[in-house]
């Protein structure tokens, strides 16, 4: 008898008895295994039936199919209609996903994502309609920025600093278009003071891969250096005396927590209905995504009253225009990522009902 | 049955698993014990020979003389290691290469036929080819092996089919289970190649009609049955396979059969026989040929599982340990390092598994 394979016999069997509970034990760590051998192999495309690609740099990227963008557009026309019979402003936002050129994708990739191309075909039929909107991308050109400046690695996000540059550029358009006079310099960021973590968190996107795969990423927080004064309303009760540290929930920057199952620090930033007690102008309400969590504290520094929905989480029973009507916004902004157009159709998809304006 | 009252069918059925290869294993016993090559034995055995676990998802299709204890102490413990060396050997095939091939597959059978280039389309039919032979391959591994494991004889199901000379041969190395089944209760029952000329390819008609079929009732699988019944026709009445004398030409000849075959992989594969023929015309002709640059990163994704994947379907391990055979100090150096990877092996497999990077066995809708 062959000693050596019994030895081995034994061990084998030992590992499928114990196997279901190593499993258990060792979850993360098989899962960072995994991500780590594809690393080692450069497999950039081997979480793709997740809807995740990885350049050579751990940057992560999803694509978007082909749209018609009609559903879109028709949604933005008869919305845009209905704000106009109530003399409210409407401002569409195209905010960009991690690439701000298709051609990114199929050059890494070798596969054709049509995000950009959608979002210049409803950008351009919108225009047509005569709906105001700010294309985020061209505003990326003409400050120099590229996506990986204002994008986290391992998350389809982008971080606090671009969301208080994109804030400034819908500020910009709010003064020249509708006659607000929000003072530019509360957006500076030399008016912010900034604390900085490296290789802190592991996002959403990242989560998928593992952090052995494509790493950690870095976080920076922003807050105002000047004094600020909120009143927030959460569950319909109204709570005073807050200031912008309180749109931040800081017991997210956890560096003990596992990074696989820590939540998002994007999330720390908080989507909060205010109302600002030191500006006395201005009613908007943002439509908008996850994105907004680091635009709305940063608008509602330089406007009254800042509320904010997003669609997806609404129940079939809410009644967007009647909401609008009742709460006399004076503006409605809809800010949405690119991705989003298309998203209505798949009815799967999570944004599925993002461009429903009823 | 009319249209209407058709939409009102709930055709969601529950079928047991396993369904058809129970079936085939009670009917080879039923027809065995009738021409009495089976003595009837205890009902217990019978059952156990039916129903053992090891085998009834997907085969292999044992008969019941196959089906013996193994009595001797001396080879108990030989087959106990080697039953579990195998499945290990097995697990590793099926989720080391065979799913992760099957990303490469996926993705190019799921992609519209407008968008492929001959090369993608190419890479997707030899990657299916390997993912299909390392899923299954590996699946009989791991079964063969545990019914070792217990104590029981299994027949082999594969032997390198990609190393076969010829169509026909093929058929005598891949699933050789199911092959030996359709020849022994459909084709030798009708007559086999004892009733005239005629009569054979009409037997061999009626055996990859039902071959087809089994695997699946959509035209394309019948079509994919029909392709080898042409194919194994074309070998018998040109006698080609007898004539082809030099080297090169049985190389050439062997070249020709993956080709055809690995075509028939397409249509087995493809979601309908329009997808099939499709697909095929676009691994000969693209006007667009942008999926090029997707075939490049996905050979450099890939290229170590496809490397693998090619290199062990011929017989390294088996020619290499035979090697070994009379160098003991060696041999001993060997199953140390053996049995090392396999261990290494199993716990990326687990790896892979639990990072949700596996897919269910291929065969097991069969």
């Amino acid at each position: 008898m062959n000693k050596i394979r019994l030895f081995f016999m034994m061990l084998f069997l030992i590992l499928l008895a114990a196997g279901q509970l190593i499993m258990k034990r060792y979850n993360d760590s098989f899962i960072e295994l995994n991500g780590h051998v594809a690393s080692v192999l450069g497999m950039n495309s081997y979480y793709s039936d997740r809807g995740v690609y990885v350049t050579d740099d751990k940057y992560i990227a999803s694509a978007s199919p082909k749209t018609s963008t009609d559903y879109e557009y028709n949604e933005m026309v008869s919305f845009n209609d209905f704000l106009r019979e109530n003399d409210i402003n409407l401002l569409y936002v195209n905010k960009p996903t991690k690439y701000n050129d298709d051609s990114f994708f199929y050059d890494n990739f070798g596969y054709e994502s049509f995000t950009n191309r959608n979002a210049d075909l409803f950008l351009q039929r919108i225009d047509n309609a005569d709906i105001t909107y700010i294309d985020l991308r061209k505003s990326m050109a003409e400050d120099g920025l590229s996506s990986k400046d204002i994008f986290y690695r391992t998350d389809h996000h982008w971080n606090a600093e671009a969301g208080l540059w994109a804030t400034g550029i819908i500020v910009d358009e709010l003064n020249a278009e509708y006659g607000y006079d929000i003072d530019k310099s509360l957006y500076d960021i030399d008016n912010y003071s900034t604390t900085e973590w490296d290789d802190c968190w592991l996002g959403e996107q990242g989560k998928l891969l593992s952090s052995s795969y494509v790493g950690l990423d870095d976080y920076i927080e922003l807050k105002p250096i000047f004094d600020t004064d909120f009143t927030f309303y959460i569950d319909n009760k109204a709570e005073e005396g807050k200031t912008f540290d309180d749109f931040i929930d800081e017991e997210r920057y956890n560096l003990e927590a596992d990074v696989n199952h820590a939540g998002s620090w994007h999330y720390a930033y908080q989507r909060i209905n205010n109302s600002n007690n030191n500006i006395d102008y201005g009613k908007i309400l943002v439509i908008g995504d996850s994105y907004d969590n680091v635009t709305i504290p940063f608008l509602s520094i330089g406007v009254h009253q800042v509320d904010n929905i997003v669609l997806r989480g609404m129940n079939e029973d809410f009644d967007l225009r009647q909401y609008i009507l009742e709460n006399q916004y004076d503006t409605v902004i809809v800010s949405y990522a690119e991705f989003i157009i298309g998203a209505h159709d798949d009815e799967s998809n999570a944004n599925y009902n993002m461009f429903t304006f009823d | 049955m009319t249209p209407t009252s058709y939409n009102h069918i709930d055709t969601n059925v529950l079928i047991p698993l396993g369904l058809s290869f129970l079936t085939f294993k009670s009917i080879s016993y039923l027809v065995d014990t009738y021409k009495e090559k089976v003595e009837r034995s205890n009902s217990i055995h019978t059952a156990l020979y039916l129903s053992i676990f090891t085998q009834i998802q997907s085969g292999p299709i044992s008969r019941y003389n196959d089906f013996e204890n193994i009595t001797e102490k001396e080879d108990i413990w030989k087959y106990r290691i080697n039953g579990i060396y195998r499945f290990f050997v097995g697990l590793c095939k099926k989720v080391l290469i065979a799913d992760v091939l099957a990303k490469i597959v996926n993705e190019i059978f799921n992609s519209s036929v407008d968008t492929l280039s001959s090369s993608y389309a190419w890479l997707g039919s030899i990657c299916f080819s390997l993912q299909l032979f390392y899923d299954f391959a590996g699946y009989s591994d791991m079964a063969i092996g545990l019914t070792e494991f217990l104590g029981y004889k299994c027949k082999e199901n594969f032997v390198y089919p990609y190393m076969t000379e010829n169509i026909s041969n093929f058929w005598h190395r891949w699933h050789i289970s199911l092959s030996e089944w359709f020849r022994d209760y459909i084709y030798i029952p009708l007559g086999g190649s004892r009733k005239g000329k005629c009569r054979v390819y009409f037997n061999l008609f009626v055996v990859w009609i039902l071959t087809g079929l089994w695997h699946g009732l959509s035209l394309n699988f019948v079509i994919w049955g029909l392709g080898y019944f042409i194919l194994i026709s074309f070998e018998r009445l040109s006698g080609i396979t007898k004539r082809l004398k030099t080297k090169p030409a049985k190389i050439i000849y062997r070249v020709f059969s993956l080709f055809f075959i690995n075509i028939e992989w397409v249509i087995f594969k493809a979601k309908s026989a329009s997808h099939a023929f499709s697909y095929i015309a676009r691994m000969f002709y693209s006007p667009d040929n942008s999926a090029d640059k997707r075939t490049l990163l996905l050979l450099n994704d890939y290229w170590l599982f496809i490397v693998l994947a090619v290199l062990f379907c011929f017989p390294i391990i088996p020619t290499f340990e035979k090697k070994l055979e009379d160098k003991s100090s060696l041999k001993k150096a060997y199953d140390i390092v053996y049995g090392i990877v396999l261990i290494v092996g199993f716990v990326l497999a687990v790896s892979f598994i639990i990072s949700g990077q596996n897919n269910p066995f291929a065969y097991g809708n069969f």
